[in-house]
């Protein structure tokens, strides 16, 4: 027989594995369903599966090519989403069993928070997921996160996603305060040098910035769907602000960066630090303002664009 | 049916099925997955216990013939004058001219004893005796059947020649 009309060996082995998989949700979904219904309901149902069917019918023609990707798509979010419920799990108990610690004086009320925050970041993660699952069985494919997408099945899944974003940031940003404060008060006796201060306060300013951008494209998103400006304007918006984020997130890296090797260099000086230290933290800053220098270019070229 | 038997069934009608249909969408590889694949789904939401089919295969085979002749015919319907000629969204190079979805769609519209007769020589490769044997009917038959098939479908496809001539 001629190679043409011999199936792929990967696609044998794909719909292999697919046939076996919806076999045993099938199952499932049966066993998980037994319960007593009345015969007329039984019966009221049936006739509107069938008038379905012949509907289903009618369409099939048009879905059969997509029908193998979809399913595909759907299984993969699936196995997402139970990873994500057993992550949840994992880091629900590990926060009870802290719980109990710091009760006890056995862990940090730190520590505790830290747990704490893991379990809502995994809660949220779960959320997004699930998210992603409702658009992958209404679109059969692969979400679009641009704020240019259309909505899918009447719903703004963009936004919905972002707003997740959102909140996740704002997650590690109350976990970041409570640090620095920590920190802030360790600093006045010593106890913490002044980089690490340093440091939190740049991801607490970079975590801003990010929440000040979701916020951005969040309402652009909403004048989009609301008609006021075209996709067009909105890729343009839309790159521009992510072009000024990495700006400021440069820029901040930049001056701390900056602070971080003038320190260095006076401890150098006194021979607290080798030179090879210094050279590092030169090159990071070195790498640092290029990224500056890219992001300011980009922003020009879009705000010409604009 | 349990799964174990399912994977069995697959496994031993996957081959078949998808030469089967390879042969009729020309080697078109995407339509051709697509649709076996289509075609074991519907077997998994139809077949149970009380309704596996005597011939898992032929089950198959007559599923996803219907289910290309439904794809093509609506393909058609979504052509506009002007635009792509092909059913398949990409014109088959492959020489032979039946390999071509779109004969393939002329064949099923000649009526089923002609169709029927016509997919089994060109596109299974039975010859006239196993024609003969399987329809219960004389070889003289079914050579006035395949010539009468070939005559129809040259009428709907002026411009192509089935292979094989009339002295096939």
């Amino acid at each position: 027989m001629r190679k043409t009309y011999e199936p792929d060996s990967q696609f044998v082995e794909r719909l292999e594995w697919q046939l076996a998989s919806e076999y045993r949700r099938t199952k499932r979904m049966k066993s998980a369903g037994k319960i007593a219904v009345p015969r007329r309901i039984v019966t009221i149902t049936f006739l509107i599966g069938a008038l379905l069917t012949g509907v289903a019918a009618i369409k099939a023609a048009e879905t059969i090519k997509d029908s193998w990707r979809k399913k595909i798509e759907v299984a993969r979010v699936e196995t997402d989403v139970k990873l994500k419920t057993a992550h949840l799990e994992a880091t629900r108990e590990m926060s009870a069993r802290a719980e109990r610690l710091v009760s006890i004086g056995m862990i940090q009320p730190e520590e505790y928070q830290v747990m704490k925050l893991g379990t809502e970041k995994a809660t949220w993660d779960l959320k997004r997921s699930l998210l992603v699952l409702d658009e992958v069985k209404i679109s059969g494919l692969v979400p679009r996160n641009e704020l240019s997408a259309p909505l899918v099945g009447g719903r703004d899944f963009v936004s919905d996603r972002l707003k997740i974003e959102k909140k996740v940031i704002e997650l590690d940003l109350e976990l970041l305060e409570s640090h620095l404060g920590r920190f802030q008060q360790l600093l006045k006796t010593a106890m913490v040098p002044g980089d690490q201060v340093d440091r939190i306060q740049a991801e607490i300013a970079a975590r801003k910035g990010t929440i000040d951008m979701i916020q951005e494209r969040l309402d652009l998103r909403k004048r989009l769907v609301a008609g006021e400006i075209t996709a067009q304007e909105v890729e343009i918006k839309d790159r521009l602000a992510g072009a000024e984020d990495r700006y400021r997130q440069a820029q901040t890296r930049v001056e701390t960066l900056k602070e971080q090797l003038i320190r260095l260099q006076a401890l150098e000086a006194i021979g607290m630090v080798s030179a090879t230290e210094v050279k590092q933290l030169q090159y990071a800053l070195d790498a640092a303002q290029a990224e500056l220098q890219l992001a300011a270019l980009e922003k020009d070229v879009l705000e010409k664009l604009r | 049916m349990t799964e174990q038997q399912l994977l069995q069934t697959y496994r031993e009608t996957v081959h078949p099925l998808y030469g089967y249909l390879a042969k009729r969408t020309g080697g078109n590889r995407a339509l051709t997955e697509d649709i076996v694949q289509e075609a074991y789904l519907r077997a998994l939401e139809s077949w149970n216990p009380r309704t596996v089919p005597e011939s898992p295969l032929a089950w198959l085979k007559r599923v996803a013939r219907n289910l290309l002749i439904d794809y093509l015919r609506q393909k058609r319907r979504e052509q506009s004058p002007a635009g792509d000629p092909d059913p398949a969204g990409g014109r088959q190079t492959a020489g032979d001219p039946f390999e071509s979805l779109e004969i393939f769609l002329a064949v099923t519209s000649l009526g089923r004893k002609k169709a029927r007769i016509l997919e089994a020589f060109y596109y299974d490769g039975l010859s006239v005796r196993e024609i003969a044997a399987e329809m219960a009917i004389s070889e003289r038959a079914v050579e006035g059947s395949l010539r009468r098939a070939r005559q129809a479908l040259k009428s709907l496809l002026p411009h192509s020649e089935p292979k094989g001539g009339e002295d096939a």
